[in-house]
Protein backbone atom coordinates (compact mmCIF):
# COMPACT_ATOMS: atom_id res chain seq x y z
CA UNK A 1 0.00 0.00 0.00
CA UNK A 2 2.55 2.70 0.71
CA UNK A 3 4.52 1.40 -2.48
CA UNK A 4 0.94 2.29 -4.53
CA UNK A 5 1.14 5.34 -2.31
CA UNK A 6 4.71 6.45 -3.41
CA UNK A 7 3.78 5.51 -6.46
CA UNK A 8 0.95 7.72 -6.76
CA UNK A 9 2.66 10.78 -5.50
CA UNK A 10 5.34 10.00 -8.29
CA UNK A 11 3.08 10.22 -10.85
CA UNK A 12 1.22 13.70 -9.40
CA UNK A 13 4.51 15.30 -9.22
CA UNK A 14 5.22 14.30 -12.52
CA UNK A 15 2.07 15.64 -13.75
CA UNK A 16 2.31 18.83 -11.64
CA UNK A 17 6.05 18.95 -13.69
CA UNK A 18 4.53 18.62 -17.24
CA UNK A 19 1.82 20.91 -16.19
CA UNK A 20 3.87 23.77 -14.53
CA UNK A 21 6.27 23.49 -17.78
CA UNK A 22 6.41 27.12 -19.12
CA UNK A 23 4.97 27.57 -22.83
CA UNK A 24 7.60 29.89 -24.46
CA UNK A 25 10.90 28.57 -23.39
CA UNK A 26 10.03 25.11 -22.89
CA UNK A 27 6.81 23.68 -24.65
CA UNK A 28 7.71 25.40 -27.98
CA UNK A 29 10.88 24.17 -28.46
CA UNK A 30 9.76 20.56 -27.37
CA UNK A 31 7.02 20.97 -30.37
CA UNK A 32 10.02 22.16 -32.69
CA UNK A 33 12.24 19.20 -31.90
CA UNK A 34 9.52 16.94 -32.05
CA UNK A 35 8.92 18.52 -35.83
CA UNK A 36 12.66 18.23 -36.70
CA UNK A 37 12.54 14.20 -35.48
CA UNK A 38 9.40 14.03 -37.49
CA UNK A 39 11.00 15.61 -40.34
CA UNK A 40 13.85 13.66 -40.30
CA UNK A 41 12.17 10.36 -39.86
CA UNK A 42 10.07 11.73 -42.98
CA UNK A 43 13.34 12.19 -44.83
CA UNK A 44 14.58 8.67 -43.91
CA UNK A 45 11.24 6.80 -44.98
CA UNK A 46 9.79 9.05 -47.78
CA UNK A 47 13.05 10.18 -49.60
CA UNK A 48 15.48 7.59 -48.93
CA UNK A 49 17.66 10.24 -47.19
CA UNK A 50 20.73 8.31 -45.20
CA UNK A 51 17.48 6.66 -43.79
CA UNK A 52 19.86 3.68 -41.63
CA UNK A 53 20.70 6.75 -39.69
CA UNK A 54 18.24 9.81 -40.31
CA UNK A 55 15.48 7.41 -38.70
CA UNK A 56 17.46 6.50 -35.94
CA UNK A 57 18.20 10.22 -34.93
CA UNK A 58 14.73 11.22 -35.87
CA UNK A 59 13.28 8.93 -33.45
CA UNK A 60 15.92 9.92 -31.15
CA UNK A 61 15.19 13.61 -31.43
CA UNK A 62 11.78 13.00 -30.28
CA UNK A 63 12.73 10.95 -27.52
CA UNK A 64 15.18 13.24 -25.64
CA UNK A 65 12.84 15.71 -26.34
CA UNK A 66 9.98 14.48 -24.02
CA UNK A 67 8.78 15.98 -21.20
CA UNK A 68 11.33 15.61 -18.53
CA UNK A 69 13.72 14.16 -20.67
CA UNK A 70 16.63 15.64 -18.75
CA UNK A 71 15.45 14.81 -14.91
CA UNK A 72 13.75 11.63 -15.30
CA UNK A 73 14.08 10.26 -18.41
CA UNK A 74 16.35 9.22 -21.35
CA UNK A 75 18.67 11.57 -21.23
CA UNK A 76 19.10 11.62 -17.05
CA UNK A 77 22.24 10.86 -15.59
CA UNK A 78 21.45 6.68 -15.56
CA UNK A 79 19.14 7.32 -18.58
CA UNK A 80 19.40 4.67 -21.28
CA UNK A 81 21.04 7.11 -24.10
CA UNK A 82 23.03 8.53 -21.55
CA UNK A 83 24.48 5.40 -20.92
CA UNK A 84 24.61 4.43 -24.51
CA UNK A 85 26.35 8.28 -25.25
CA UNK A 86 29.01 7.39 -22.75
CA UNK A 87 29.86 4.00 -23.95
CA UNK A 88 30.26 4.48 -27.68
CA UNK A 89 29.72 7.81 -28.58
CA UNK A 90 32.11 9.90 -25.83
CA UNK A 91 34.82 7.45 -25.66
CA UNK A 92 34.67 7.35 -29.56
CA UNK A 93 34.17 3.48 -29.80
CA UNK A 94 30.81 3.55 -31.90
CA UNK A 95 32.50 5.35 -35.02
CA UNK A 96 35.34 3.16 -34.67
CA UNK A 97 33.82 -0.33 -34.49
CA UNK A 98 32.12 1.37 -37.56
CA UNK A 99 34.91 1.97 -39.70
CA UNK A 100 35.41 -2.00 -39.48
CA UNK A 101 32.41 -2.29 -41.18
CA UNK A 102 33.22 0.37 -43.51
CA UNK A 103 36.15 -0.84 -44.81
CA UNK A 104 35.31 -4.28 -44.99
CA UNK A 105 32.66 -3.15 -47.39
CA UNK A 106 34.92 -0.90 -49.30
CA UNK A 107 36.46 -2.51 -52.82
CA UNK A 108 39.65 -0.33 -53.09
CA UNK A 109 40.42 -1.85 -56.45
CA UNK A 110 39.46 0.83 -58.77
CA UNK A 111 41.95 3.24 -56.42
CA UNK A 112 44.87 0.19 -57.01
CA UNK A 113 44.52 -0.22 -60.36
CA UNK A 114 45.14 3.55 -60.69
CA UNK A 115 46.74 4.98 -58.02
CA UNK A 116 47.24 8.85 -59.24
CA UNK A 117 43.86 8.88 -59.02
CA UNK A 118 44.33 9.33 -55.39
CA UNK A 119 45.61 13.27 -55.78
CA UNK A 120 41.88 13.91 -56.37
CA UNK A 121 40.60 12.73 -52.91
CA UNK A 122 43.41 14.77 -51.45
CA UNK A 123 42.60 18.13 -53.68
CA UNK A 124 38.80 17.74 -52.23
CA UNK A 125 39.47 18.01 -48.73
CA UNK A 126 39.93 21.45 -49.30
CA UNK A 127 36.41 22.57 -48.45
CA UNK A 128 37.05 21.05 -44.31
CA UNK A 129 40.41 23.87 -44.53
CA UNK A 130 38.43 26.41 -46.28
CA UNK A 131 35.50 25.97 -43.60
CA UNK A 132 37.57 25.89 -41.25
CA UNK A 133 39.05 29.37 -41.86
CA UNK A 134 35.45 30.64 -41.69
CA UNK A 135 34.07 28.71 -39.23
CA UNK A 136 36.78 30.23 -36.64
CA UNK A 137 35.22 34.00 -37.63
CA UNK A 138 32.65 32.92 -35.41
CA UNK A 139 33.51 30.19 -33.24
CA UNK A 140 36.69 29.31 -30.82
CA UNK A 141 39.15 27.56 -33.17
CA UNK A 142 38.04 24.13 -31.53
CA UNK A 143 34.78 24.15 -32.27
CA UNK A 144 35.62 25.60 -35.68
CA UNK A 145 37.42 22.35 -36.94
CA UNK A 146 34.89 20.30 -35.33
CA UNK A 147 32.57 22.33 -37.77
CA UNK A 148 34.95 22.23 -40.61
CA UNK A 149 35.24 18.67 -40.28
CA UNK A 150 31.67 17.87 -41.68
CA UNK A 151 33.72 18.87 -45.15
CA UNK A 152 35.35 15.54 -44.48
CA UNK A 153 31.63 13.76 -45.87
CA UNK A 154 31.83 11.25 -43.75
CA UNK A 155 29.77 10.56 -40.65
CA UNK A 156 31.99 8.48 -38.59
CA UNK A 157 35.18 10.58 -39.01
CA UNK A 158 33.23 13.82 -38.04
CA UNK A 159 31.59 11.87 -34.88
CA UNK A 160 35.16 10.84 -34.19
CA UNK A 161 36.55 14.35 -34.81
CA UNK A 162 33.98 16.53 -32.72
CA UNK A 163 34.22 13.81 -29.58
CA UNK A 164 37.51 14.35 -29.49
CA UNK A 165 37.32 17.99 -29.55
CA UNK A 166 35.22 17.95 -27.55
CA UNK A 167 32.51 20.15 -29.32
CA UNK A 168 29.34 21.16 -28.09
CA UNK A 169 27.75 21.18 -31.10
CA UNK A 170 28.46 17.44 -31.78
CA UNK A 171 24.16 16.95 -32.81
CA UNK A 172 24.07 19.95 -35.00
CA UNK A 173 27.31 18.40 -37.12
CA UNK A 174 26.32 15.35 -37.22
CA UNK A 175 22.85 16.06 -38.34
CA UNK A 176 24.54 18.52 -41.16
CA UNK A 177 27.49 15.81 -42.17
CA UNK A 178 24.69 13.30 -42.89
CA UNK A 179 22.57 15.25 -44.23
CA UNK A 180 24.56 16.81 -47.08
CA UNK A 181 25.91 13.42 -47.53
CA UNK A 182 22.22 12.27 -48.49
CA UNK A 183 22.13 15.78 -50.73
CA UNK A 184 25.23 15.32 -52.63
CA UNK A 185 23.24 14.73 -55.95
CA UNK A 186 21.41 18.17 -55.63
CA UNK A 187 24.55 20.26 -54.06
CA UNK A 188 27.53 18.99 -56.26
CA UNK A 189 25.86 19.00 -59.69
CA UNK A 190 25.45 22.83 -59.86
CA UNK A 191 28.90 23.26 -58.54
CA UNK A 192 30.57 21.40 -61.26
CA UNK A 193 28.47 22.92 -63.95
CA UNK A 194 29.76 26.12 -62.96
CA UNK A 195 33.35 25.62 -62.69
CA UNK A 196 33.16 23.43 -65.89
CA UNK A 197 33.15 23.98 -69.24
CA UNK A 198 30.65 21.40 -71.87
CA UNK A 199 33.67 20.68 -73.52
CA UNK A 200 35.24 19.70 -70.38
CA UNK A 201 32.75 17.81 -69.16
CA UNK A 202 32.87 15.86 -72.82
CA UNK A 203 36.25 14.90 -71.89
CA UNK A 204 36.80 10.83 -72.31
CA UNK A 205 39.47 9.02 -70.01
CA UNK A 206 40.61 5.66 -71.42
CA UNK A 207 40.25 2.89 -68.46
CA UNK A 208 42.56 0.72 -68.25
CA UNK A 209 40.88 -1.99 -65.79
CA UNK A 210 44.52 -3.39 -64.79
CA UNK A 211 44.21 -6.38 -62.48
CA UNK A 212 45.69 -6.04 -59.38
CA UNK A 213 47.27 -8.61 -57.81
CA UNK A 214 46.29 -10.14 -54.85
CA UNK A 215 49.16 -9.50 -52.82
CA UNK A 216 48.26 -5.92 -53.24
CA UNK A 217 45.28 -6.02 -51.98
CA UNK A 218 46.45 -7.48 -48.92
CA UNK A 219 49.21 -5.23 -48.07
CA UNK A 220 47.40 -1.90 -49.49
CA UNK A 221 45.87 -1.78 -45.81
CA UNK A 222 48.55 -2.37 -43.82
CA UNK A 223 50.64 -0.13 -45.76
CA UNK A 224 48.61 2.89 -45.55
CA UNK A 225 48.18 2.21 -41.58
CA UNK A 226 51.84 2.43 -41.55
CA UNK A 227 52.74 5.26 -43.60
CA UNK A 228 49.11 7.33 -41.53
CA UNK A 229 50.73 5.98 -38.18
CA UNK A 230 54.08 7.42 -38.89
CA UNK A 231 53.13 10.64 -41.14
CA UNK A 232 50.13 11.68 -39.11
CA UNK A 233 49.82 9.61 -35.50
CA UNK A 234 46.92 11.25 -35.23
CA UNK A 235 44.73 9.53 -38.14
CA UNK A 236 46.18 6.24 -37.14
CA UNK A 237 43.40 5.19 -34.88
CA UNK A 238 40.70 5.81 -37.86
CA UNK A 239 43.06 4.51 -40.68
CA UNK A 240 43.93 1.72 -39.01
CA UNK A 241 40.00 0.67 -37.91
CA UNK A 242 39.10 1.13 -41.53
CA UNK A 243 41.93 -0.82 -42.92
CA UNK A 244 41.48 -3.41 -40.40
CA UNK A 245 38.41 -4.19 -41.97
CA UNK A 246 39.46 -4.01 -45.77
CA UNK A 247 42.23 -6.43 -44.66
CA UNK A 248 39.57 -8.87 -43.28
CA UNK A 249 37.61 -8.75 -46.67
CA UNK A 250 41.04 -9.16 -48.83
CA UNK A 251 42.63 -11.73 -47.08
CA UNK A 252 40.85 -14.30 -48.05
CA UNK A 253 40.42 -16.76 -45.22
CA UNK A 254 38.20 -14.52 -43.24
CA UNK A 255 34.84 -14.48 -45.39
CA UNK A 256 32.58 -14.95 -42.69
CA UNK A 257 34.28 -12.12 -40.37
CA UNK A 258 34.05 -9.88 -43.81
CA UNK A 259 30.61 -10.56 -44.04
CA UNK A 260 29.70 -10.09 -40.28
CA UNK A 261 31.67 -6.80 -40.51
CA UNK A 262 30.19 -5.66 -43.62
CA UNK A 263 26.19 -7.08 -42.54
CA UNK A 264 26.02 -7.42 -38.56
CA UNK A 265 28.56 -5.24 -36.96
CA UNK A 266 27.72 -1.66 -39.32
CA UNK A 267 23.84 -2.25 -38.78
CA UNK A 268 24.03 -2.86 -35.32
CA UNK A 269 26.62 -0.10 -34.67
CA UNK A 270 24.83 2.12 -37.24
CA UNK A 271 21.16 1.68 -34.95
CA UNK A 272 22.87 2.41 -31.95
CA UNK A 273 24.76 5.55 -33.31
CA UNK A 274 21.74 7.14 -34.99
CA UNK A 275 20.11 6.92 -31.83
CA UNK A 276 22.65 7.40 -28.92
CA UNK A 277 24.06 11.04 -30.88
CA UNK A 278 20.41 12.18 -30.70
CA UNK A 279 20.96 12.84 -27.40
CA UNK A 280 23.08 16.11 -27.98
CA UNK A 281 19.55 17.30 -30.09
CA UNK A 282 17.19 18.40 -27.39
CA UNK A 283 15.71 21.95 -27.39
CA UNK A 284 18.11 23.82 -25.38
CA UNK A 285 21.42 22.78 -27.61
CA UNK A 286 19.28 22.61 -30.67
CA UNK A 287 17.98 25.21 -31.44
CA UNK A 288 20.21 28.25 -31.56
CA UNK A 289 21.54 30.42 -33.94
CA UNK A 290 24.92 28.49 -33.72
CA UNK A 291 22.82 25.63 -35.01
CA UNK A 292 21.51 27.67 -37.91
CA UNK A 293 25.38 28.58 -38.84
CA UNK A 294 26.64 25.04 -38.80
CA UNK A 295 24.45 23.85 -41.37
CA UNK A 296 25.23 26.94 -43.66
CA UNK A 297 29.03 26.25 -42.63
CA UNK A 298 28.27 22.52 -43.67
CA UNK A 299 27.31 23.47 -46.91
CA UNK A 300 30.23 25.82 -47.36
CA UNK A 301 31.84 22.92 -46.63
CA UNK A 302 30.41 20.26 -49.09
CA UNK A 303 30.90 23.36 -51.83
CA UNK A 304 34.13 23.63 -51.48
CA UNK A 305 34.98 20.08 -51.02
CA UNK A 306 33.99 19.88 -54.96
CA UNK A 307 35.19 22.58 -56.28
CA UNK A 308 38.86 21.74 -54.88
CA UNK A 309 38.64 18.53 -56.88
CA UNK A 310 37.14 19.75 -59.87
CA UNK A 311 39.78 22.79 -60.09
CA UNK A 312 42.53 20.71 -59.41
CA UNK A 313 41.49 18.68 -62.07
CA UNK A 314 41.64 21.31 -64.26
CA UNK A 315 45.23 22.69 -63.12
CA UNK A 316 46.53 19.48 -63.77
CA UNK A 317 45.15 19.40 -67.66
CA UNK A 318 47.18 22.39 -68.14
CA UNK A 319 50.32 20.79 -67.85
CA UNK A 320 48.52 17.44 -69.75
CA UNK A 321 48.57 16.54 -73.60
CA UNK A 322 45.01 16.14 -75.49
CA UNK A 323 44.04 12.33 -74.61
CA UNK A 324 45.58 12.37 -71.41
CA UNK A 325 43.57 15.05 -69.70
CA UNK A 326 41.47 14.21 -66.90
CA UNK A 327 37.26 14.89 -66.84
CA UNK A 328 37.80 17.57 -64.22
CA UNK A 329 34.73 16.10 -62.87
CA UNK A 330 35.67 13.08 -61.40
CA UNK A 331 37.85 15.66 -58.70
CA UNK A 332 34.51 16.38 -57.77
CA UNK A 333 33.98 12.18 -56.50
CA UNK A 334 36.90 12.84 -54.54
CA UNK A 335 34.51 13.71 -51.22
CA UNK A 336 34.51 11.10 -49.19
CA UNK A 337 30.38 10.33 -49.67
CA UNK A 338 30.37 6.91 -51.51
CA UNK A 339 28.88 5.85 -53.56
CA UNK A 340 26.56 8.81 -53.83
CA UNK A 341 29.46 11.07 -55.15
CA UNK A 342 30.66 9.14 -58.31
CA UNK A 343 27.35 7.84 -58.87
CA UNK A 344 26.61 11.82 -59.53
CA UNK A 345 29.80 12.27 -61.38
CA UNK A 346 29.10 9.18 -64.07
CA UNK A 347 25.30 10.47 -64.54
CA UNK A 348 26.87 14.28 -65.61
CA UNK A 349 29.13 12.53 -67.73
CA UNK A 350 26.35 10.73 -69.79
CA UNK A 351 24.43 13.51 -69.88
CA UNK A 352 27.09 15.53 -71.88
CA UNK A 353 28.01 12.05 -73.75
CA UNK A 354 26.05 9.16 -73.63
CA UNK A 355 29.12 7.28 -74.35
CA UNK A 356 31.11 8.52 -71.71
CA UNK A 357 31.31 6.27 -68.93
CA UNK A 358 33.22 7.93 -65.75
CA UNK A 359 32.23 5.67 -63.26
CA UNK A 360 35.52 3.45 -62.67
CA UNK A 361 37.41 6.56 -62.60
CA UNK A 362 34.95 8.38 -60.28
CA UNK A 363 34.76 5.20 -58.33
CA UNK A 364 38.10 5.33 -57.60
CA UNK A 365 38.75 8.68 -57.22
CA UNK A 366 35.69 8.46 -54.32
CA UNK A 367 37.17 5.74 -52.51
CA UNK A 368 40.39 7.46 -52.27
CA UNK A 369 38.37 10.23 -50.80
CA UNK A 370 37.27 8.09 -48.19
CA UNK A 371 41.54 7.57 -47.09
CA UNK A 372 42.06 11.27 -47.59
CA UNK A 373 38.94 12.41 -45.67
CA UNK A 374 39.98 10.25 -42.92
CA UNK A 375 43.64 11.41 -42.81
CA UNK A 376 42.41 15.30 -42.81
CA UNK A 377 40.23 14.05 -39.78
CA UNK A 378 43.98 13.25 -38.45
CA UNK A 379 45.08 16.33 -39.45
CA UNK A 380 42.59 18.66 -37.81
CA UNK A 381 43.29 16.18 -34.62
CA UNK A 382 46.80 16.33 -34.75
CA UNK A 383 46.31 20.41 -34.79
CA UNK A 384 43.82 20.73 -32.25
CA UNK A 385 43.38 18.18 -30.41
CA UNK A 386 44.38 17.65 -26.52
CA UNK A 387 46.87 14.99 -27.46
CA UNK B 1 37.48 47.49 -17.22
CA UNK B 2 38.40 48.27 -13.31
CA UNK B 3 41.02 45.94 -12.13
CA UNK B 4 40.47 45.17 -8.38
CA UNK B 5 44.13 43.73 -7.92
CA UNK B 6 45.93 46.43 -9.76
CA UNK B 7 43.31 49.65 -9.54
CA UNK B 8 43.70 50.25 -12.66
CA UNK B 9 41.42 50.80 -15.73
CA UNK B 10 42.08 48.04 -18.46
CA UNK B 11 40.93 49.50 -21.81
CA UNK B 12 42.08 47.24 -23.67
CA UNK B 13 39.56 44.77 -22.11
CA UNK B 14 37.27 47.53 -21.88
CA UNK B 15 37.85 47.95 -25.68
CA UNK B 16 37.28 44.08 -26.21
CA UNK B 17 33.81 43.92 -24.24
CA UNK B 18 32.70 46.89 -26.13
CA UNK B 19 33.92 45.44 -30.20
CA UNK B 20 32.58 41.65 -28.69
CA UNK B 21 29.22 43.22 -28.14
CA UNK B 22 28.78 45.00 -31.36
CA UNK B 23 29.68 41.82 -33.46
CA UNK B 24 27.03 39.60 -31.31
CA UNK B 25 23.78 38.12 -32.66
CA UNK B 26 22.24 36.08 -30.80
CA UNK B 27 24.99 34.23 -28.47
CA UNK B 28 27.57 34.57 -32.10
CA UNK B 29 30.23 36.37 -32.29
CA UNK B 30 32.24 37.59 -34.88
CA UNK B 31 36.00 37.93 -34.36
CA UNK B 32 39.19 37.64 -36.31
CA UNK B 33 41.38 36.53 -33.24
CA UNK B 34 41.17 32.58 -34.26
CA UNK B 35 41.90 33.09 -38.15
CA UNK B 36 45.65 33.70 -38.89
CA UNK B 37 45.89 30.12 -36.90
CA UNK B 38 43.10 28.86 -39.02
CA UNK B 39 44.23 29.56 -42.04
CA UNK B 40 48.12 28.70 -41.18
CA UNK B 41 46.66 25.14 -40.04
CA UNK B 42 44.58 24.90 -42.98
CA UNK B 43 47.55 25.97 -45.01
CA UNK B 44 49.82 22.78 -43.63
CA UNK B 45 46.79 20.53 -43.48
CA UNK B 46 46.24 20.80 -47.54
CA UNK B 47 50.00 20.54 -47.59
CA UNK B 48 49.90 17.36 -44.95
CA UNK B 49 47.23 15.20 -46.69
CA UNK B 50 49.16 16.34 -50.02
CA UNK B 51 52.32 14.53 -48.39
CA UNK B 52 50.66 11.52 -46.92
CA UNK B 53 48.61 10.96 -49.92
CA UNK B 54 51.84 11.06 -52.28
CA UNK B 55 53.45 8.66 -50.30
CA UNK B 56 50.71 6.39 -50.39
CA UNK B 57 50.47 6.84 -54.16
CA UNK B 58 54.32 6.12 -54.52
CA UNK B 59 54.09 3.02 -52.27
CA UNK B 60 50.73 1.61 -54.32
CA UNK B 61 52.86 2.07 -57.62
CA UNK B 62 55.80 0.11 -55.92
CA UNK B 63 53.47 -2.48 -54.92
CA UNK B 64 51.51 -3.06 -58.41
CA UNK B 65 55.15 -2.96 -60.13
CA UNK B 66 56.37 -5.45 -57.58
CA UNK B 67 52.97 -7.53 -58.23
CA UNK B 68 53.64 -7.34 -61.94
CA UNK B 69 57.09 -8.47 -61.73
CA UNK B 70 56.00 -11.26 -59.91
CA UNK B 71 54.17 -12.05 -62.76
Amino acid sequence: MAILSELGSKILSIFEAIAGMDIQTEVIPMLIMWAIGGTLIYLAIAKDMEPTLLLPMGFGTILVNLPLALTEGVISEHGAIEVLYNAGVANELFPLLLFIGIGAMIDFGPLLSNPKLMIFGAAAQFGIFFTLSIASLFFPINEAASIAIIGAADGPTSIFVASELGSNYIGAIIVAAYSYMALVPIVQPPVIKLLTTKKERKIRMKYEGKAVSKRTRILFPIVVSIIAGVVSPQSAVLIGFLMFGNLVRECGVLDSLSETAQKVLANLITILLGITVARNMNAEDFLTWETALILGLGLVAFIFDTAGGVLFAKFLNIFLPEGKKFNPMIGAAGISAFPMSSRVVHKLGLEEDNQNFLLMHATGVNVSGQVASVIAGGMILSFFGQG
Amino acid sequence: MFNLLTNTVDTTAAAEVVAEAAGTVQGLQFHTSDIGEALLCSAAGMVGIFVVVGIIILSVSLLNKAGADKK
